[in-house]
């Protein structure tokens, strides 16, 4: 049949409505004449042939007929079944809210968990395209831990792996920039010049980096936020100059839209040749050390490559390298997909949980709205009777009741749509956060065809059930039995559904409960840290003002000075690495250890910070024996480290660590304290080998100001930032925290995570309440006639409550052992897929949620229970 | 809702009115008489059946209606086949032909 005319002839009917009928009236008025005038020839006198005409044209039932068999009729059927099916719905608002909510809430949580998986595993940077096949290149130590990577490392791929399509390398800077007379920190990158062409990204305006870009002076691509922010969105801004710390640059180009850079959830504004990330950062020797890994590499794939060959070939490459090197040397490379599942990182993981989680919410809040329904189709069989008596078809019949599930589907995907709208806010801001995370949720195509998707399902797994087995009517019970339903089997069903349910909650809450145990475990770990909620902290990049190495440190001893003297501070000092912070803490590779039973050279990466006086006891972390460091250490005589227990520990075993040295680059360092263990760079774990060395010695263009305080902490850091602002204007210090929110940044993910799974799992048991509840207040109901029956021969109000809170205990319980063993069941298959913490469910775990169960449905069981033992005979047996 | 003709029974009065209609262009009544004529009065075409297959057909591009006058000065629609009508009657016929041919055979042989 051809397409268009059969669209015309949709249109035609659908929209043209009152033509086409009138051309049929017509039509048949005309036959309905000449048939009158066949019988008058035929001898009939013409009021009987008009008459028998009539009769015999059935001009009604022909027109039904006609309109049937129209193209487009199912459409004038659909919107007819929809209309009655809202008016269904307005005449029980407690249910069609009750199910809206439900099925909306669910959709809406998974929405949400859905766009952020989008926006941080599967596609976190949708302005990069093809990113599918990009890789982060690391380097691997001998323990597998992931190393960095050196300039001189990418310069020997660029050249050498033909595994890779393209190779580039990035380092992140904190970057102060300001353009008439505007100024604002952001992060940047620091990249090689071919960073644009292997990321396939064309700047909007301008240029990309040329190689020739290398040897001229700075240039920079700023993104398209920025270009707004400092230029105005001016077009003719290439060419124009931008100063970053201190240095003036070219602006060249302008990233397009929604370009943050190359890391999935950092947002970056400025993008520097690596050849200039010296001047801006006052570091050296980035370019032409092998032993200073600090870039990471980014590289795309040629296709058809697999990431496994690409690491084969890239390990050949630096173990032939490796060779000529005496320390530090990489074990191997370390190459992993740059975003989706198999990035391995917590976000991943965290973010399949979340998602599963959500998802069994759905199920949840349908096998509700199934039950509910189911409900109602027990109430509408005389209904349905009455239909099937004047002829309704039984496929007609499961239609209505799909379309009917398909509205309140389709009315839960709306809410959820705009409840994941206005939830996406709360999700990101939920634990306070002062990381470099920038991540926008918003909803894109596939959004919203997940949401369709959902939407979609939702309406069959709601409508199926209650379709089917209202279709299965018996025709004379249904009639005759009055609005009570009497059938065989009543309830069954329903049942089935409300164990479902309590399984499915179950696994939800086992699972929830597992990560919300894991976070508690690592949230409550001892830090080494004393009261971490006075002490406060405020971290600035000396660098980002034009600091050099001489005036940087001269600087940082007056400031030191002024923040000393500001009332309410107790103890203040500085270090380079905060524990637990966003960045990475200095560490030497190849650190070269006498001991008793002769040297030992540690090739593993030793992290360290470059501390100030006082700074034990400023964060309260004890020194156990020794010293902590004094004015003039470093300064005179041999220089000197502080270790920790477990480097104590690692390098001289049973030996007084006290005097014992150590070199690091060629110098050797006395051990003059140890302190306690505390957590450096990871809440989990066992305790890692860590040392100090005295800030007097060596100036850190990376400094964390610390203060402990007695006072206050609000007011003090009050009057500290003032103070440090007075210092120089270009330098911010932020607007300084504690050291417990500090910690809480490193911890937000977990925090994040706890709290969502924490959320939709009371969702799950609030949903399956109310479920259970529904599906108990609609039995009673249902059931008066018959309770008061019971109470007329003789029973009492107690054996009736009884009677209702056995039956949904029987239900519960047989939900609870299914999810206790569909929990153990799913925990057997997901271990595998390494998404999970490391321990499983156990008696405590289970206990708690069943327990926790058990008491929401005795509660949920409890009103419905009441009602039927205060049903009156008189009255019930009245109603019939 | 009476149960529609099956599959078989449409096509074959799909057939007939495009066989009728061969001759030249024709209004409803004409078209019903004279499918009884052809078959002799074993095919009575009621306007129940007859209408809403002219319709769907017309829906399909196999006829096309107009208004025109029919004997007595009376106002009626008149329908006349397309060529993606007359290639229907092919593609009928045709299969009609093979259906009756093997039902046929099989009421031989049995």
């Amino acid at each position: 049949m051809p397409l268009l005319p059969q669209l015309a002839s949709v249109w035609r009917n659908l929209f043209r409505k009152a033509g086409v009928e009138r051309d049929l009236d017509d039509e048949l008025r005309g036959y309905v004449e000449l048939l009158t005038e066949e019988k008058m020839r035929a001898g009939l006198p013409p009021e009987a042939a008009r008459r028998a005409a009539r009769v015999e044209a059935g001009v009604e039932h022909v027109k039904e007929e006609v309109r049937e068999a129209r193209a487009g009729a199912w459409i004038e059927s659909l919107v007819r079944d929809v209309r009655y099916a809202l008016r269904g719905l307005r005449r029980n608002p407690a249910f069609a809210a009750t199910a809206v909510w439900s099925v909306g809430l669910a959709i809406g949580a998974s929405t949400i968990v859905f766009t952020w998986t989008e926006r941080l595993v599967t596609r976190p940077l949708p302005a990069i395209p093809e990113s599918g096949r990009l890789v982060r290149i690391s380097t691997a130590g001998p323990a597998g831990d992931a190393w960095g990577v050196s300039y001189p490392d990418y310069l020997d791929w660029r050249i050498g792996a033909r595994s890779l399509e393209g190779v580039t390398v990035q380092t992140m800077v904190d970057l102060g920039v300001s353009a008439g007379g505007r100024r604002v920190r952001v992060w940047g990158a620091a990249t090689s010049w071919d960073y644009f062409d292997v990321l396939k990204v064309r700047p909007t305006l301008g240029r990309a980096f040329l190689p020739s870009d290398e040897a001229a002076g700075p240039t920079a691509v700023i993104s398209r936020r920025l270009w707004l922010t400092l230029f105005g969105g001016d077009s003719s801004v290439a060419g124009r100059a931008v100063e970053i710390n201190g240095h003036t640059a070219t602006v060249i180009g302008v990233a397009p839209f929604r370009f943050t850079g190359a890391e999935p959830t950092v947002n970056m504004d400025v993008w520097l040749l690596a050849q200039h990330y010296e001047l801006v950062s006052c570091s050296h020797d980035v370019l032409a050390s092998r032993g200073a890994r600090s870039f990471s590499a980014l590289a795309r794939l040629r296709p058809g490559v697999s990431i496994e060959e690409a690491r084969g070939e890239i390990s050949s490459i630096l173990h032939r390298v490796a060779a000529t090197q005496s320390v530090g040397r990489p074990t191997g490379a370390l190459l992993t997909p740059l975003h989706g599942w198999g990035s391995e990182s917590w976000l991943s993981r965290a973010s399949a949980a979340l998602l599963a989680v959500t998802l069994v919410v759905v199920l949840i809040a349908c096998a509700n709205v199934a039950n509910l329904l189911l409900a109602r189709a027990a109430s509408r069989r005389r209904e349905t009777g009455i239909r099937l008596a004047v002829g309704a078809g039984r496929a007609r019949l499961v239609r209505q009741w799909l379309v009917e599930s398909a509205v309140l589907a389709a009315g839960g995907g709306g809410l959820g749509l705009l409840l994941a709208e206005l939830g996406k806010g709360l999700i990101l801001s939920a634990p306070a956060s002062d990381l470099p995370i920038g991540i926008e949720l918003f909803m894109d195509a596939r959004g919203v065809a997940f949401v369709l998707g959902l939407t979609g399902a939702a309406t069959l797994l709601i409508g199926l059930v209650p379709a089917l087995r209202a279709s299965r009517v018996d025709l004379v019970p249904a009639l005759r039995s009055g609005a009570v339903g009497g059938a065989p089997g009543r309830g069954r069903l329903e049942g089935a559904v409300v164990i479902s349910q309590v399984a499915l909650c179950v696994v939800c809450l086992v699972f929830a409960g597992l990560f919300l145990r894991a976070a508690r475990r690592v949230l409550t770990a001892d830090l080494g840290l004393r009261e971490p909620r006075q002490v406060l902290v405020f971290t600035e990049r000396l660098y980002v003002a034009g600091y050099d190495c001489a005036t940087g440190s001269r600087f940082t001893e007056r400031m030191m000075a002024r923040v000393r003297a500001v009332p309410g501070v107790r103890l203040a000092s500085v270090a380079t690495y905060l524990p637990l912070g966003a960045s990475t803490p200095g560490s030497v590779p190849g650190l070269g250890v006498r001991s008793d039973s002769g040297p030992v050279v540690e090739r593993r990466g030793v992290p360290f910070s470059t501390v100030g006086t006082d700074y034990f006891e400023t964060v309260g972390t004890p020194i156990l024996r020794g010293r902590g460091f004094l004015e003039g250490d470093g300064r005179i005589g041999s220089p000197v480290a502080v270790v920790n227990e477990a480097f104590a520990g690692r390098f001289w075993p049973g030996e007084d660590p006290l005097g014992k040295r150590f070199s690091m680059y060629g110098v050797w360092l006395e051990v003059v304290g140890v302190a306690r263990d505390a957590r450096y760079t990871s809440l989990d774990g066992p305790a890692q080998p860590f040392f100090y060395l005295a800030a007097t010695r060596s100036y850190a263009p990376e400094i964390a100001v610390i203060i402990r305080t007695d006072a206050d902490p609000r007011g003090v850091r009050e009057r500290v930032r003032r103070a440090l602002a007075d210092l120089d204007p270009r330098l911010s210090f932020g607007e300084g925290r504690t050291l417990w929110e500090h910690i809480g940044a490193a911890t937000w993910g977990l925090r994040l995570g706890a709290w969502t799974l924490g959320t939709a799992g009371a969702l799950a048991l609030l949903l399956c309440a109310v479920g259970l509840y529904g599906m108990l207040a609609y039995t009673v109901a249902q059931r008066t006639r018959e309770i008061g029956v019971r109470i007329a021969v003789g029973a009492g109000a107690r054996d009736v409550f009884g009677l209702v809170v056995l039956r949904a205990m029987c239900l519960t319980w047989i939900g609870l052992g299914a999810g206790v063993a569909l929990s153990f069941a799913a925990w057997r298959l997901l271990r595998g897929w390494q998404l999970l913490p490391a321990d499983g469910p156990d008696a405590v775990l289970i206990g708690a949620v069943v327990l926790v169960l058990a008491g929401v449905a005795l509660l949920a069981a409890w009103i419905p229970a009441r009602r039927a033992a205060r049903v009156d005979p008189v009255i019930a047996l009245e109603a019939e | 809702m009476p149960p529609r003709s099956s599959n078989l029974l449409q096509g074959t009065l799909d057939m007939l009115i495009l066989k009728s209609l061969t001759l030249g262009e024709m209004h409803g009544l004409g078209i019903s008489r004279r499918v009884e004529q052809i078959t002799r009065g074993a095919f009575q075409v009621k306007p129940g059946s007859l209408f809403p297959a002219l319709h769907r057909m017309e829906e399909a591009g196999w006829l096309v209606s107009s208004w025109g006058e029919s004997e007595a000065n009376r106002r009626a629609k008149y329908y006349r086949l397309t060529k993606a009508g007359r290639r229907q009657l092919g593609i009928e016929t045709e299969e009609w032909g093979r259906v009756s041919e093997a039902i046929m055979l099989v009421l031989r042989t049995a």
